[in-house]
C-alpha cells in the first residue's frame, strides 16, 4: 500500500457507507458461492461416513495418484508451451507499429471468443487419423502411416495450448509495455548485440511478468474439462473429468468433493506464491 | 411450479371431500361441472381424478428418443388421460438423481436408466416402488422385474465393422476384434465401459455363459494388450462419426447406431448380434416424483403396449420389453430387435445383479486403465 495524502484524511469510520452499495453483491457471493463451497467441504468429510476416509484415498489410491500426475504433467507442459507462444506474440506486439499491433490483438482475441467446445471439435476434425492433416501429409508422401494427434495426451495439449496462448500473451503484453525500453537502448549503446541486449536486459526485466502470467495460465489449465474430455478421447483423465465421473456416474460425492477441495487448496497456494512475484491487485486491474 | 387455477383447486378439494365421504357423487360432479373440470376416469375410479398431475416428465438421454417418445407414447397417453408428456433429454445420471432426491426437488417422474441402476439406487432409498396392480408383470420379459423398477427396453453393444477396411472375411467374434494382425487399424470401445469388459473376456476365451461374474483383472489385462489400437467413444453420435470419417475399422457400438450406419452407408458398415452384450434399460421412479407414484406407474404401464413399443422401435431403434411384441413384427423389424429369441440367444445380457454390486470398482478400474 502506498503511503500518501489519501490516508491522512481518512477518518476511522466504523463502517464505510460505501459498503452498503456492495452489500447485495456480498450477500449474493456468500449465499451462492461461499456457502456451497463450505457444503462441498462438509460432504468431503461426511460422505459416505464421517471422517477423513476420502482424504486417506489421496494417499492410498493408485488411480488418484495417476490422475493427479497426468493433470500436473499436462498442465505443466501446456503452461510452458503457452508461455513460449505468448511471450513471442507479446514481444512482437510491443515492437511493431501501432497499426500492426491492433491487427495482432484482433487475431489473439477472435479465437479467444470462440466456444471451447467448437474449438475442441475443430481440432478433432482436423487432426484425427483420417482427418485433413493426416490425409494431406500422406498424399504428399511426408508420412506413411497416419500420426495419432488426437484422442490422446498430445491432442489434449494441442487443444489446451491453443486455448491458453491468449491468456499468456495478454498479461505478458501488459507487463512488457511497462518496461522502459531505454534500458535496452542503453545496452545497445554500450555495445551489446540485439540478442545480448534482449537476453541480459529485457528478459530479466520481464521475468516477474512471466512468473505471474505462468502461474495464472497454470491455474486456469487445472480446471479444464471439455478439452481433455473430447481431445483426450478417454485416454487422458484429468481432475475435472475425474470429479465429474465420481459425481455423475458413480454418485461417490465424498471422493469428488475431496478432490474439489484439493484443487481449491492447490489454487490458493499457487495464488499465494504468485502474490510473492507480482502485485496481484495490479494483475487483476484493481489498483 | 404446477400451474393451478382457483377452479381446479376447488374441484380438487371437492374430490378430496368425495374421497373422504364428506360429499356424495352428485355434489362432486356438480362442483366439477361448475369449475369447468372434466373428471377423467370418472366411470371407474372417480376419486383418482384428485391425484392426477398436469403432466408426466420422462427423463431420458436425448436425441431422437425425445421426439419418438412424444409421438410413439406421449400423444396417445395425453389423448386417453389428459395428462401431458414432457420429455427431458438431459441424461438422468445416477448423481443427478441423487442430487434431486436429496434436495427434495425432484422434477422427473420416470427415468430411463440401466437396469443395474435399480438396485443401486434402491439401496440408497432413492426410488419409489413399482405398483404391480398397474404395471403388468406378464408384459415384461422375465426375470426383468424388481421391486423398484422394471425393464423398459433393450439395446445392445454389438461388433460393428467397416467392410471397406476389413475385407470380405468380416470379424464376427471378440477374438477377431482383438486380432490386430488380421485386422489392423483402430477399434472403438465405449468410454463408459459397458460391453467392453465382457468382450475382452470372450476374446480371452471365456465361454459366453461364464462371463459373469466378471474376472476384472483378466479383462483389464486383455484390454491393455491392444490399448494402442483402441479409441473410445462417449456418445452414440461420436461412434457413428468415427465410422463415417473412416477413423476406425471396427467398434463395439449400440445396435441402434450400427443399423443406422448400415443403412446410411449402403452396407459398407456391417454388424453382428454374435457375442453382443444386450443391455436391459429400465424404468425407474425417483422418490418424491412430482406426478405421484400412481401416475408414474400408469405411464410405465402405457409404455408396455406392444404396438406402441414397435412404433417407438421404428422411430429410433430400441427393442420392446414386451415379449408379445416379437410376434407382431415384420421379419425386418425382428432382425433389428435385440430380444427377438433368434437374436437374443447369440448375445449375453448385461448382468444387473453383478453390476449392482461391482459397477463402481469396474468403472473406476476401466477408466483408470484406459487413461493411464
Amino acid at each position: 500500500m502506498r503511503a500518501g495524502s489519501d490516508t491522512i484524511e481518512r477518518r476511522p469510520a466504523r463502517l464505510d457507507p460505501y459498503w452498503l452499495l456492495v452489500l447485495p453483491l456480498v450477500v449474493l457471493l456468500v449465499g451462492l458461492f461461499v456457502y456451497p463451497i463450505l457444503q462441498v467441504l462438509w460432504i468431503s468429510v461426511t460422505d459416505p461416513s464421517f471422517g477423513f476416509e476420502n482424504y486417506r484415498r489421496l494417499f492410498t489410491s493408485g488411480s488418484i495418484h495417476r490422475m493427479l500426475w497426468t493433470t500436473f504433467r499436462v498442465c505443466a507442459v501446456t503452461t510452458v508451451l503457452s508461455m513460449l507462444g505468448g511471450y513471442v506474440v507479446a514481444y512482437a506486439m510491443i515492437n511493431v507499429s501501432k497499426g500492426h499491433r491492433m491487427w495482432m490483438l484482433l487475431f489473439i482475441l477472435v479465437p479467444f471468443w470462440v466456444s471451447v467446445l467448437v474449438r475442441a471439435f475443430s481440432w478433432l476434425m482436423l487432426l484425427h487419423d483420417g482427418g485433413i492433416a493426416n490425409t494431406v501429409m500422406i498424399d504428399w508422401g511426408l508420412i506413411a502411416e497416419p500420426l495419432h494427434m488426437v484422442r490422446n495426451e498430445l491432442g489434449v495439449i494441442i487443444g489446451m495450448v491453443h486455448f491458453m496462448v491468449p491468456y499468456a500473451a495478454l498479461p505478458l503484453y501488459a507487463n512488457m509495455s511497462g518496461i522502459d525500453t531505454s534500458y535496452v537502448d542503453a545496452a545497445r549503446g554500450l555495445g551489446a548485440g540485439p540478442f545480448e541486449s534482449f537476453w541480459r536486459i529485457f528478459l530479466p526485466l520481464s521475468l516477474p511478468g512471466v512468473a505471474g502470467a505462468g502461474i495464472l495460465v497454470f491455474i486456469l489449465t487445472l480446471g479444464f474439462f471439455v478439452t481433455p474430455a473430447i481431445l483426450g478421447g478417454g485416454k487422458t483423465a484429468m481432475i475435472a473429468e475425474y470429479v465429474s465421473v465420481q459425481i455423475l456416474n458413480l454418485a461417490r460425492w465424498g471422493v469428488a468433493s475431496m478432490l474439489a477441495v484439493v484443487l481449491l487448496v492447490a489454487v490458493f497456494l499457487l495464488l499465494a506464491i504468485m502474490g510473492r512475484f507480482i502485485n496481484l491487485r495490479e494483475m487483476f486491474g484493481a489498483r | 411450479m404446477k400451474k393451478q387455477t382457483f377452479m381446479q383447486d376447488r374441484a380438487q378439494i371437492a374430490a378430496d371431500d368425495f374421497n373422504a365421504g364428506r360429499i356424495n357423487r352428485r355434489t362432486f360432479l356438480g362442483i366439477c361441472a361448475m369449475a369447468g373440470v372434466t373428471p377423467y376416469f370418472l366411470a371407474s375410479d372417480t376419486a383418482r381424478a384428485a391425484g392426477k398431475p398436469d403432466q408426466i416428465v420422462h427423463a431420458n438421454w436425448g436425441g431422437d428418443a425425445v421426439t419418438c417418445f412424444k409421438s410413439g407414447y406421449g400423444e396417445s397417453f395425453t389423448a386417453a388421460t389428459g395428462v401431458k408428456l414432457e420429455v427431458d433429454g438431459t441424461g438422468p445420471l445416477e448423481g443427478k438423481i441423487k442430487a434431486m432426491v436429496e434436495a427434495g426437488n425432484v422434477t422427473w417422474d420416470v427415468i430411463d436408466g440401466d437396469c443395474f441402476n435399480i438396485p443401486r439406487l434402491a439401496r440408497q432409498d432413492m426410488l419409489e416402488t413399482i405398483d404391480y396392480s398397474i404395471v403388468d408383470k406378464n408384459k415384461i420379459l422375465a426375470p426383468y422385474t424388481w421391486e423398484h423398477g422394471v425393464l423398459g427396453y433393450w439395446y445392445s453393444y454389438v461388433i460393428t465393422y467397416d467392410k471397406a477396411k476389413v475385407g470380405s472375411d468380416v470379424p464376427s467374434t471378440w477374438a477377431d476384434f482383438w486380432n490386430v494382425d488380421k485386422y489392423p487399424g483402430k477399434r472403438a470401445l465405449y468410454k463408459w465401459m459397458s460391453g467392453a469388459l465382457e468382450g475382452a473376456l470372450m476374446a480371452d476365451g471365456v465361454p459366453m455363459e461364464e462371463v459373469y461374474p466378471l474376472d476384472l483383472e483378466r479383462a483389464f489385462k486383455k484390454i491393455e494388450s491392444i490399448k494402442d489400437h483402441l479409441v473410445f467413444w462417449a456418445s452414440g453420435a461420436e461412434s457413428q462419426q468415427m465410422f463415417l470419417q473412416g477413423e476406425i475399422v471396427m467398434g463395439s457400438l449400440w445396435h441402434t447406431r450400427s443399423s443406422v450406419l448400415e443403412r446410411d452407408t449402403d452396407g459398407r458398415v456391417g454388424w453382428t448380434w454374435n457375442q453382443g452384450n444386450a443391455g436391459p434399460a429400465g424404468w425407474l421412479i425417483p422418490k418424491g416424483n412430482p406426478g405421484g407414484r400412481e401416475w408414474a406407474n400408469r405411464w410405465i404401464a402405457w409404455m408396455q403396449d406392444p404396438k406402441r413399443e414397435i412404433d417407438v422401435m421404428d422411430c429410433f431403434g430400441q427393442g420392446p420389453s414386451n415379449p408379445a411384441a416379437t410376434d407382431l413384427m415384420t421379419p425386418e423389424q425382428r432382425r433389428l430387435h435385440p430380444a427377438a429369441p433368434e437374436n437374443f440367444k447369440l448375445q449375453i445380457p448385461i448382468n444387473t445383479e453383478y453390476f449392482a454390486d461391482h459397477y463402481d470398482d469396474a468403472l473406476n478400474g476401466y477408466l483408470d486403465l484406459i487413461s493411464a
